[in-house]
């Protein structure tokens, strides 16, 4: 019987889970700049056991397809590059367990509402963008003391508590990708940034909370967040970035109070 | 004007709209009438537009709803479609339909408060 | 190092991306509680404001005198826009309490507070009080559309 702390990793010490022969990995290939349309192309591959879908999608390219395209690094879930939409759900693939998903061929995407580059691998452009627009570092009100910083700036652990937990994203993106107003508005700063932007405004050494809020207070900044949560929902590292939001929404209506 | 300052309005709208609606529905069930069926009489819908306080009460109503409908539908309007001009359009559209809302609300108000049967 | 000079504060240049999906606040999973509560949300504010417009151009019948609207609330007074009655009367009660709970969560009453992310990661703002406020509007709409069934099909 899986204990409660084996239940919630997701990790299964139970009979029932048959560990399959092989996995079909289903992909999406495309490369817009040469032209046509996004195809599907599957792929075998040789099941073992705590295989990832990174894992599987290494083995193709290494054995099968070697012009399948998709961005890794690191493998263990801190770097951020293997987003992309697993069974129609962003997520970051060397993270994800085989095992986890339903049985089935497994769906691998680009990541929704970002331009595709090639196969698997988006266009973080905007993503980027927007993170630059909101000024993500720290702001003093003497510019030379920001340059040149004569002394320390000292922080309680309760100040620190205030945005430590936005201070830990890995810029995946996924949240954007699962984000309905990014999908729908170009414009929108998305959930990444706006995080950001709450993370710095809630550290106790910036003192540029007038500037931030200029950069996020109108209608393609945090207002424009309807609430979903998705983003909340898919952020592999915990961040809440439609925590993050809302804090940020209520710092300038009580500014405004 | 700054996106927090609207959703402060926008805010305010809602509250007045929560009191203001759930004693417009509170007239059409319950608060001076004798049922559903009755209220929609014509006395008892003139009653409510000659009685000062129910007549001010849905022209707050009125006012607050056409703001609150009006602006949130703008939002949605510009996540449909993007660019300058229908920005622009969407804008002025939207300023342009809600006060058409409150004018002709109000005439039905006004005018029905001070003609009689 | 000196720090490179950001973008000015225009968002006019904040957009590259060509193509945006209008549907995806229906169509994109994953689907949870919150996102059909956004769902029915925005579903429920369109269908009212189409309401809301119909509503004032019925109501100013009154000014054609007492034969007038007689005549015009006769001709909607069947099954058809009564159940139509009802169904509003379901939209406005979920619409404003899913309304006040945006609000609540908006002001960061109920959105939960920030805190260290420890493995297996639960995100404070999905909290018990946001899904409680949530289940409350959907509970309250279900409440309502039979409360208003009781008054308008049966004459209350």
């Amino acid at each position: 019987m899986a204990t409660a702390s084996e239940k919630e990793m997701n990790v299964s010490s139970e009979p029932g889970f048959t560990p399959p022969k092989e996995v079909v990995i289903r992909c999406s290939r495309w490369t817009p700049s040469v032209g046509g349309k996004p195809a599907v192309k599957e792929y075998k591959v040789p099941y073992s056991q705590g295989m990832t879908v990174l894992d599987a999608l290494l083995y193709a390219k290494e054995n099968i397809d070697a012009s399948l395209s998709f961005r890794y690094s690191c493998r263990m879930g801190i770097c951020g590059s293997c987003g992309m939409l697993i069974n129609g759900r962003p997520m970051l693939a060397c993270e994800t367990q085989i095992k986890e998903l339903p049985p089935g061929p497994i769906e691998t995407e680009p990541l929704a509402n970002y331009d595709t580059i090639r196969d698997l691998a988006t266009d973080f452009t905007d993503f980027f963008a927007h993170y630059r627009f909101v000024k993500p570092y720290l702001i003093r009100a003497d510019k030379d003391e920001q340059e040149k910083p004569a002394k320390q700036y000292p922080q309680t652990e309760k100040d620190r508590l205030k945005y430590l937990q936005f201070s830990y994203c890995i810029m995946c993106g996924l949240c954007d990708a699962a984000c309905p107003p990014v999908a729908m508005d170009p414009k929108y700063l998305g959930p990444q940034a706006l995080a950001a932007s709450f993370r710095w405004m809630a550290d106790s050494r910036d003192e540029g909370r007038a500037e931030r809020a200029e950069t996020v207070d109108h209608e393609h900044g945090c207002w424009q967040c309807h609430v979903a949560m998705t983003c909340s929902v898919v952020c592999p590292k915990g961040i809440d970035p439609a925590l993050g939001i809302q804090m940020l929404k209520r710092l300038l209506i009580l500014k405004r109070l | 004007m700054r996106g927090s300052k609207l959703m402060l309005v926008n805010y305010m709208c809602m509250v007045l709209i929560g009191i203001t609606l759930f004693l417009h529905l509170a007239t059409h069930a319950f608060l001076g009438v004798s049922g559903y069926e009755a209220s929609l009489q014509p006395d008892a819908v003139k009653g409510h537009y000659t009685d000062t306080a129910t007549a001010f009460m849905l022209a707050v109503l009125l006012v607050v709803l056409a703001f609150h409908s009006i602006f949130s539908f703008k939002t949605t309007l510009l996540e449909w479609r993007h660019g300058k001009t229908w920005t622009k359009a969407v804008n002025w559209g939207a300023i342009v339909v809600a006060a058409v809302m409150v004018a002709f609300g109000m005439w039905t108000i006004v005018a029905a408060y001070i003609t009689r049967w | 190092m000196n720090a490179q000079s950001p973008p000015s504060a225009s968002t006019s240049e904040l957009e590259s991306r060509k193509k945006t999906r209008f549907l995806a606040w229906v169509f994109d999973k994953p689907w949870h509680l919150e996102r059909f509560g956004m769902m029915l949300h925005r579903a429920t504010g369109l269908g009212l404001l189409l309401y809301l417009i119909f509503h004032l151009v019925v109501t100013n019948a009154i000014l054609g005198g007492r034969v007038f609207f007689a005549d015009i609330m006769g001709m909607l007074s069947n099954p058809a826009t009564h159940i139509g009655e009802i169904v509003v009367v379901g939209a406005v009660a979920f619409h404003g309490i899913n309304g006040i709970r945006l609000v609540l969560i908006g002001l960061g009453v109920i959105s939960g507070r920030p805190h260290r992310p420890d493995f297996p990661y639960k995100a404070p703002s999905l909290n018990n009080a946001e899904k409680g406020a949530l289940w409350t509007a959907f509970g309250i709409g279900v409440v309502s559309v039979l409360f208003a069934s009781f008054f308008i099909l049966m004459g209350g």
